[in-house]
This record gives C-alpha cells, sequence and structure tokens, in this order.
C-alpha cells in the first residue's frame, strides 16, 4: 500500500479511519468499546477519489475542505489531552476527539469533513456488507458504472 | 489569447455551417467565430426556453453553455459524487458567506447543458398567486399578475411534461410525515402531490444525480432538441468573458473555450440566461452598471430534518420529492418531501467510529423532510479572486427569527408521527427525543449552527418598472441598453416560497415572447 503522498491525505486518511472504525469489542468495564480500523484498501480508495474530486472544483472549495481538515486535526487532539499529531492517536482516541469535537462550536469544521467523506464512502459496494447499507437502497448506489465509473 | 478579430460579413452563419449541432467547445481546435441574430447566454431552464421561443420564431440562434455537454443517459451512468464532479457547480461545494446571525448556505446549480434543471428534483410548482399579486400591486409590475404569467406557465408545463406526482409515489417515510401533520395540525392540514416535469418516473430516488431511465425531462431532454431542430446550435465548453457592446447596443458575446482556444459570437440579441450567481459579474465586466446590479439576491434557505422510526419507512422509494405541505406559505415557509443519497443522510446524523455505523446502518428506519423559507433576500454578489464570485448573505431579521420555529414545528411532525428520534439540522445537537427537545431552547442557538442549502439563487438582476431600484424593465432588457436582455432566475423580482423552474421558464417564455414580437 502506497503511503499518502501529502499531508492532506495523511490526514484525510486518519479522520477516515476513525470515522469509519467498526466495533471488535467490549473492553473489560464492559462499556467502552474497541474499535478496529476498516480496511486499509477501502481507505486508499476513498482519499484516492477524494483527491479527484478535489481536482475537479474550484481552488477556494478545495482550500475551504483543507480548512475545514486541518481545524479538525489540529483541534481534536486537545480535546483528548494530548498535544500529539492527530495521526499518531491511537484509533479509539482518534474516535473520541472526532466525537467531542462533533459536539463542540467548531463542529461544522466536523461537518463538512464528514460530509464529503461520507459521501463517497458509501458509493464504494462494499458498504453493502458493513452496516447492511447498501441491500436496502440499492437503485441509490448501483449503477451501470460500477464503482469505479467514469471519474 | 486575444479574440481573433474578423469581419463579421466574412463569417459563415450559423444555418449554413454548425445548424442544429452541438460543439464541445473542450474538443475545439482552433477559434471559433460565429454569426447570428440572437445568441443566448446560458442553457439552463431560462436560457433553453429563450433559445426555443426564438428558434420557432425563425431566429438563427446560438446557445453557449460554459458546462460540458453531458447526455442524460451519461449522467444516469454516474455516480452520485461524479455528478458533482461533472454537472455541479464546483462540485456543489458553492457557498453564501453568512453575515452577522446568519449561517453559512451551501448554494448548489448546474453548470453543464441544461444548467440547473439537470440536477434539480424536478419540481415544478407555479409561484403562488399571492405572490404575482404582490408583484403588479407592490412592485408596479402589471404584466407579472397570476392571469397574465398563466399563458407562459401552460406552454413551459407542456413542454417539459409537468404532471402531478401520484400518491402511490410517496414513500412510507412521506406518508409518516404526512400522519404526524394532521395530528399534529389538524385534518386540514394534509399534504398535497407535487407537480414534476416526468414521464414514466419509476422511483428510482436519484433525480439530482441523473435518471437512468431518462425519466426526468430536464431542459437538454425537453427544450433544446427542439431549438436544434430548428437549426439553433449549442457551443457547450464556453465561458462568456464579456458582452460585447457598442456604445448602449448589444452586438455579441466573447469568451474562452475548453480547449483554450477564443470564441466570438456576433449577433443583434443578446440574451443573458446565466443565472443570478454569475450575470451581475458578467454584466459588470460588460460595462453594464446599474445600481441594484448583484444585490437582492434571495435563496429560500432551506434546512431538512430526520427522523428514526421503528419500523423500516424506505425514504429513498418512490418519486425523490412527492409531496409538500403548503399550510404554513402564509407564514413562509414550505415543507417539501425529499430524500438524499446515503452517503449524505449517514453522514448528517450524529456519530464517529461505531455509532455512525450503527446509525448509518438504520438508514431505512430514516425519514427526511425539507423546509424551504419564502425568505425577504440579503443577498448579494461580490467579484472574487478566481471565477466564482463571493456571494454574502444577511438573513433579514423575520427569516432569521422563524428559522427556529421552524426547526420545532418539523421536529413535532415527526414526533407526532411517532418518531423515536429527530436529527435537527442544527449542528452539535445530536439525536432529539421530546423530552431533550422540551430542554432545548432553540431562539438561543446561534445562526451558525445551523446547517442550511439552497438551491434557488435569485434576483440578481430583478425587474422593475424603475430604473433606480431594478437592473430591467419590466420586459426583461436590460435598462438603458438596446439588445440586451435576461431571461433566467436572476430577474425574479422577491422570493418566491416555492421551487423556482417553472416560473423561471415562465419567465424566459415571456421575455423571449416579447423580443420575438418586438413589445
Amino acid at each position: 500500500m502506497t503511503p499518502p503522498a501529502e499531508p492532506w491525505q495523511r490526514d484525510a486518511t486518519a479522520v477516515a479511519e476513525a470515522l469509519f472504525a467498526s466495533r471488535a469489542g467490549l473492553r473489560k468495564d464492559g462499556e467502552a468499546w474497541t474499535a478496529g480500523p476498516p480496511p486499509a484498501s477501502r481507505i486508499a480508495w476513498l482519499v484516492d477519489d477524494l483527491d479527484h474530486f478535489l481536482g475537479t472544483v474550484s481552488g477556494r472549495s478545495q482550500l475551504l475542505f483543507r480548512a475545514a481538515l486541518t481545524t479538525v486535526v489540529l483541534t481534536a487532539p486537545k480535546l483528548v489531552l494530548s498535544f500529539r499529531p492527530f495521526h499518531s492517536l491511537s484509533l479509539e482516541d482518534r474516535v473520541q476527539a472526532l466525537e467531542r469535537l462533533e459536539h463542540s462550536p467548531l463542529g461544522l469544521a466536523v461537518f463538512a469533513v464528514k460530509t464529503l467523506l461520507c459521501f463517497i464512502w458509501y458509493e464504494h459496494p462494499d458498504s453493502e456488507v458493513e452496516a447492511g447499507l447498501v441491500k436496502n437502497v440499492t437503485a441509490l448506489t448501483r449503477y451501470r458504472g460500477g464503482t469505479r465509473g467514469p471519474r | 489569447m486575444t479574440a481573433t478579430p474578423l469581419a463579421p460579413t466574412a463569417l459563415p452563419r450559423t444555418r449554413t455551417s454548425l445548424a442544429g449541432t452541438i460543439v464541445r467547445g473542450g474538443d475545439r481546435h482552433g477559434d471559433l467565430d460565429l454569426r447570428a441574430d440572437v445568441v443566448v447566454i446560458g442553457s439552463g431552464a431560462g436560457g433553453a426556453v429563450a433559445a426555443r421561443v426564438l428558434a420557432e420564431a425563425g431566429r438563427d440562434v446560438v446557445v453557449v453553455e460554459e458546462g460540458p455537454h453531458i447526455s442524460a443517459r451519461e449522467h444516469g451512468d454516474m455516480r452520485p459524487t461524479q455528478s458533482l464532479r461533472h454537472v455541479w457547480r464546483d462540485g456543489g461545494m458553492s457557498f453564501a458567506v453568512g453575515l452577522g446571525d446568519t449561517p453559512i448556505i451551501n448554494v448548489t446549480m448546474g453548470r453543464v447543458v441544461g444548467g440547473s434543471s439537470m440536477v434539480t428534483g424536478g419540481v415544478c410548482l407555479r409561484t403562488p398567486d399571492h405572490v404575482h399579486e404582490h408583484w403588479v400591486a407592490g412592485r408596479g409590475l402589471t404584466t407579472l399578475g397570476p392571469r397574465e404569467m398563466e399563458p407562459h406557465y401552460d406552454v413551459v408545463e407542456r413542454w417539459t411534461g409537468v404532471q402531478e406526482v401520484p400518491v402511490a409515489m410517496r414513500s412510507r417515510g412521506v406518508a409518516l410525515f404526512g400522519e404526524g401533520l394532521q395530528r399534529a395540525y389538524g385534518k386540514d392540514a394534509s399534504l398535497a402531490s407535487l407537480r414534476r416535469n416526468t414521464h414514466d418516473c419509476q422511483g428510482l430516488g436519484r433525480c439530482n444525480f441523473g435518471c437512468p431511465h431518462e425519466a426526468k425531462l430536464s431542459v437538454d431532454l425537453s427544450v433544446l432538441p427542439q431549438s436544434l431542430a430548428r437549426g439553433a446550435t449549442i457551443v457547450a465548453d464556453a465561458l462568456v468573458e464579456r458582452i460585447r457592446l457598442k456604445g448602449r447596443t448589444a452586438t455579441g458575446v466573447e469568451g474562452r473555450l475548453g480547449s483554450g482556444h477564443r470564441f466570438v459570437v456576433h449577433a443583434d440579441q443578446v440574451v443573458l440566461a446565466g443565472g443570478a450567481w454569475h450575470n451581475p459579474l458578467l454584466l459588470r465586466r460588460s460595462g453594464i452598471r446599474q445600481r441594484d446590479l448583484g444585490k437582492h439576491m434571495t435563496l429560500h434557505p432551506s434546512f431538512r430534518t430526520m427522523a428514526r422510526f421503528a419500523e423500516p419507512v424506505r425514504g429513498w422509494e418512490g418519486a425523490l420529492q412527492s409531496a409538500y405541505s403548503p399550510s404554513f406559505m402564509r407564514d413562509g415557509l414550505t415543507l417539501v418531501a425529499l430524500f438524499v443519497p446515503p452517503g449524505v443522510v449517514a453522514g448528517a446524523m450524529p456519530g464517529i467510529g461505531p455509532e455512525h455505523l450503527r446509525r448509518a446502518g438504520d438508514l431505512q428506519n430514516i425519514a427526511m423532510f425539507g423546509c424551504l423559507l419564502h425568505d425577504e433576500g440579503g443577498g448579494r454578489v461580490w467579484p472574487g479572486p478566481g471565477r466564482e464570485p463571493i456571494v454574502s448573505y444577511r438573513m433579514a431579521q423575520g427569516d432569521r427569527a422563524r428559522l427556529p420555529g421552524a426547526v420545532k414545528k418539523m421536529a413535532e411532525i415527526f414526533f407526532a408521527a411517532g418518531a423515536l428520534e429527530v436529527f435537527t439540522p442544527v449542528l452539535g445537537l445530536g439525536a432529539l427525543t421530546p423530552e431533550r427537545m422540551r430542554a432545548i431552547d432553540f431562539d438561543r442557538l446561534p445562526g451558525r449552527r445551523y446547517e442550511c442549502t439552497s438551491q434557488h439563487p435569485l434576483g440578481t438582476c430583478r425587474m422593475g418598472p424603475d430604473p433606480r431600484s431594478s437592473v430591467v424593465d419590466p420586459n426583461g432588457r436590460v435598462w438603458d441598453t438596446n439588445g440586451l436582455w435576461v431571461a433566467d432566475g436572476s430577474i425574479v423580482p422577491t422570493s418566491l416560497g416555492v421551487n423556482p423552474q417553472v416560473t423561471v421558464m415562465a419567465m424566459a417564455h415571456r421575455v423571449a415572447s416579447g423580443i420575438v414580437t418586438g413589445t
């Protein structure tokens, strides 16, 4: 797997891993969960497609998205009392940090990043497997164009 | 690169060269120089209708469109975000900057042959009579009354196949909202069927992102082909940079093709239909200096409310937009059924990681309804550093004051319908139960926390009887300028309170008919 080429791709990867992390089990206290990361190939597909998407919009919109992403990765670690870079936090800490940021006055930045990531993520046919989502909405997501389609 | 100056007399008439064709500017090698009777800037609901009226009247018409030509079939093959990339303006990421206590408003538009008609849900509601009456009595536009506009509505509705959406095309989610509406507001507050420009709709629920069955009759399917058949030429991938003026008389347009080459269209009549977002900048660059140019933009600020039910409601089934509630229109609120792609639903719900996936897994239990504010305006278009303008929007006090009440109303209706949780458009609130909702003072929430969208930018070149307070005269002609008309949503004098597609078409039909008859 090729590592993300640019800092924003590394940050998008770290956010996406947390956003789409799945439940892997309960911790000993029985209340918290241990998150498992989504498949690396899915994340790579997402970030690659996001890169293509951003290449088709204006410089201003690219800047807007990257500003929102930067706000998220710079601010979120502070909410779990960490000064480490967001991408170096454990998956659990990233999930918790994003949850707190989502409910903070900076929730708009999370919303902007999450919206675009989700929009692309749920276009992948593997979404059928996860959460049983697409089996219910086949007509919305499965087109003649297939997964990649005419980008 | 500069325009190639050629004597107009040396140019071929489009009728004998490119007549009836679509020229793809991105593939064009070399500059393009055309001559026509009329050049229409923009091929959306306004431009397409104007072009057809003029072509059917025997005029030699060239339509210039900034976006590419993508067939309905190609569009139907796209994933939603592919549609955003290739069909929507700026990937659907345009926005109006909220001033004061106003939310940032995401404003979506089409940028393609067919314009925003390609990305609408197909809603074709006529402007309510009381709005037309206000234009007559309050704005002095005596020829825009409901009776005067009726023939124009009739024609464009026939052209685009407007029909009522059958009740059977409502999803369970929409039906439940209707039940909740009656429980909360009485028997009179029922849902009404929307009218849409569709033919043989199979309810795939993706009208905004291209219909694989070509059932949505956007103007690229319903209006432009007739113009081509009458000899019109469409130049796609062609950005008009300037309207040519000789003194106060329009003489054509010039700009840049997608291939980088220049183009010029010489014409005695220019019809601008580039939309309220861009028209003001183009007119200003071309030397038009009306005081109100770019001001008074209305947006119909809109928001969606989602609700989770215990049972599957399958909000994506049936027509994407099937019904609406006129019950609160006098209060400036129009409630409209809608649904959006699963990724957008999932992204709009609170939660990260397992919590997010759990909620996404409940998608079939999620219902959704939209609310549109009949706003007073407050938007303004400013030149920006790049191609796209900067648009500011200061929500009028009255509109801002109605926002919390509208959100509460939507939530109450869903709870009355039996929803377990409601997701309001207020960022950070999370999932609300009736108890949690009662504990929140919505009036104290800052405007910036509202997730607001708009699909209806209107009014930046508004029509009026007085050049001191309008940009175009009652016939759509730019004040004090010969041969230059505007025929799209930018001339609409006030916000409408309903989706503007059919009004834009009717207004364009009226303007173009006036050009033909010389009135």
